[in-house]
This record gives C-alpha cells, structure tokens and sequence, in this order.
C-alpha cells in the first residue's frame, strides 16, 4: 500500500492530567521487576475535560517498563470515571530524559463524560520535579 | 495552570494487515454481550513488518451491551513475521457505526485501536517496547477487515 493511500489519522489535543507521585516501591517480582507508585492527587485541564485525580484512589502498577495505572478520576461537574492507563516508559533516551508514550482507557456513567469510554486516545507525557509529578497531554484519536 | 506548551506527535506508518473471516459468534448473556470472531486468514505488509496472521490463533472477545452502538473489540491472536519470529498481538480498542457518506443508507464500522504487542529478543523486540495506534474498517465480500498501524514516535 502506497503511503499515499492511507486513510488519515487526525488527531485532537484533549486534556492534560498532572499525576502527583505518592511515593515509589519498587521489587524484584519472580517474573518481571514490579514497581508502585502510587498517586497523591493530581488535576486535569483542557478544552474536552477538566477535574481532578482523586487522592489515594490507586497508581501505577508498573512492571518492566509497561505502565499499568489504575486511577479515579472525578471530573468538574462531580462525574466519577475510571482510568486505566496502559503504555511505556522509555527510560533509554538519547538525552537521559525518560518519557511516557501511553493509551488511557476509561469507564464512566452514562451522561456527558461517556465519549470518553468509547474513544481511544494517544497520551505523551514526562517526569517532573520539586515536587514529584507526571504530567501527560492527551489527544483523541478521531 | 497556564500558557503550557503542547507538544505535537509524530505517527510513522508502520504496517498494514488484512484478515479475512469466516465465522462470527454473539450473544448477550447475565454479564454483557460477548463476540467471538477468529482470524480465518491474514496478511501483514508494510515498511516495519511482513508476514500472516495465524489462522485460528485467537480472536477478537469483544464485548459490547448493544451491538447497534458498536462494540468495544479485545483481540488477542498470534501472528507471524516474514522471518519466522512469533509475534503476540493484543488489540484494543473500538468499532464505531457512522453513516457511509457516500451512501448515507448505508453504515459504515470502523476502528480505532491501540495494539500491544510482545515479541521474542530479536530483530522485532522493539515492538514490545512501543506504542501504537490503529484504525480500519470492516468489509464485506468476502468479510474481512482492513487495519492500518502507525508506531507512536
């Protein structure tokens, strides 16, 4: 197939989420290398979502460099949703800097916020400093 | 907070894969709606992978609460690169219903997805390590669906 060919792929900057880092426990599991670390609070903004990550509702349970958070949201309206986010943790880059390249995949009630459990999105995101946080730019896949 | 730049991403095409179907199984029970549709055959071509689908490996386990709405799809199958090399895909994601707009009579599903792959060490480990994104339709005569991956830079 011709590069020429290919349907288009648009995408369409959503929100940001800023995950504020609880801690880390890190262990060498039988398997893999098992990391937690969980969120202690955090806040979203953008055209399509605003709210915040709930405090102590969950984190990433990371192994290797796959990232595995399961986190609760709850939007500016008061609408809970659930968030699992799936993805990697590059950690080898050319500049030492690591950098998150992630799909999040949401639950959510019936009402305004459902698109969110039908659509897929593409998130980007880094670590950060003073204090420990993450913050991802997330963008639907449309 | 304000004035935060947002950075662009960049998709590379990766590969193309076509698979053909020959059975599809739904039903909707105490829990939800459960598909299963196995991968009769398939072909992968593209600049960053060639090979097949595995007939039989797998399939898609969606699950859905109202086919009319479209379905959210969870694939699990195995294929194989032109090499040799065993590659286990898990793909997930949606099928969407929107009129055809050549033919607003007619629906037209399509996808969008998120593919997670693992590989042995080797020359396709990378794959293991990368995000990607997919989109596609299903067809008909004969039915089949048409995927388009693009690797997440």
């Amino acid at each position: 197939m011709a590069q020429s060919d290919l349907p288009p792929v648009n995408l369409d900057y959503a929100f940001t989420m800023r995950i504020d880092s609880g801690g880390r426990i890190e262990f060498e599991g039988q398997m893999r290398s098992r990391v937690f670390e969980p969120a202690a609070g955090g806040e979203i903004w953008g055209p399509k979502l605003q709210g915040r990550v709930v405090p102590q509702s969950g984190g990433d349970y990371a192994s290797n460099d796959l990232t595995d958070s399961h986190l609760m949201l709850q939007a500016s309206d008061g609408t809970w949703l659930y968030m699992n986010l799936l993805g990697y943790e590059h950690n080898e880059t050319a500049d030492g800097t690591p950098y998150f390249r992630v799909a999040p995949y949401f639950d959510t009630p019936r009402g305004p916020h459902e698109w969110l459990a039908k659509t897929v999105f593409l998130g980007t995101g880094a670590r950060h400093q003073n204090p420990a946080h993450t913050l991802i730019h997330f963008y639907e896949v449309l | 907070m304000a004035d935060l730049q947002i950075p662009g991403i960049e998709l590379e095409f990766a590969f193309s894969v076509e698979i053909t179907f020959a059975e599809r199984i739904d039903f909707i029970g105490p829990r939800r709606g459960k598909g299963y549709v196995p991968p009769a055959s398939g072909t992968i071509s593209g600049p960053l992978l060639n090979g097949k689908v595995v007939p039989y490996s797998g399939a898609d386990y969606a699950i859905f609460t109202d086919l009319a709405e479209g379905i959210k799809v969870n694939t699990h199958y195995m294929m194989q690169a032109d090499d040799g090399t065993w590659i286990y895909i898990n793909n997930r994601g949606f099928l969407h219903r929107s009129p055809d707009p050549a033919n607003p009579e007619q629906t037209r599903l399509y996808f969008r997805f998120t593919p997670f792959f693992e590989t042995p060490f080797g020359p396709h480990e990378w794959m293991s390590r990368t995000l990607f994104i997919g989109t596609g339709e299903r067809l008909t005569n004969p039915d089949r669906s048409q995927f388009t991956y693009y690797r997440v830079k």
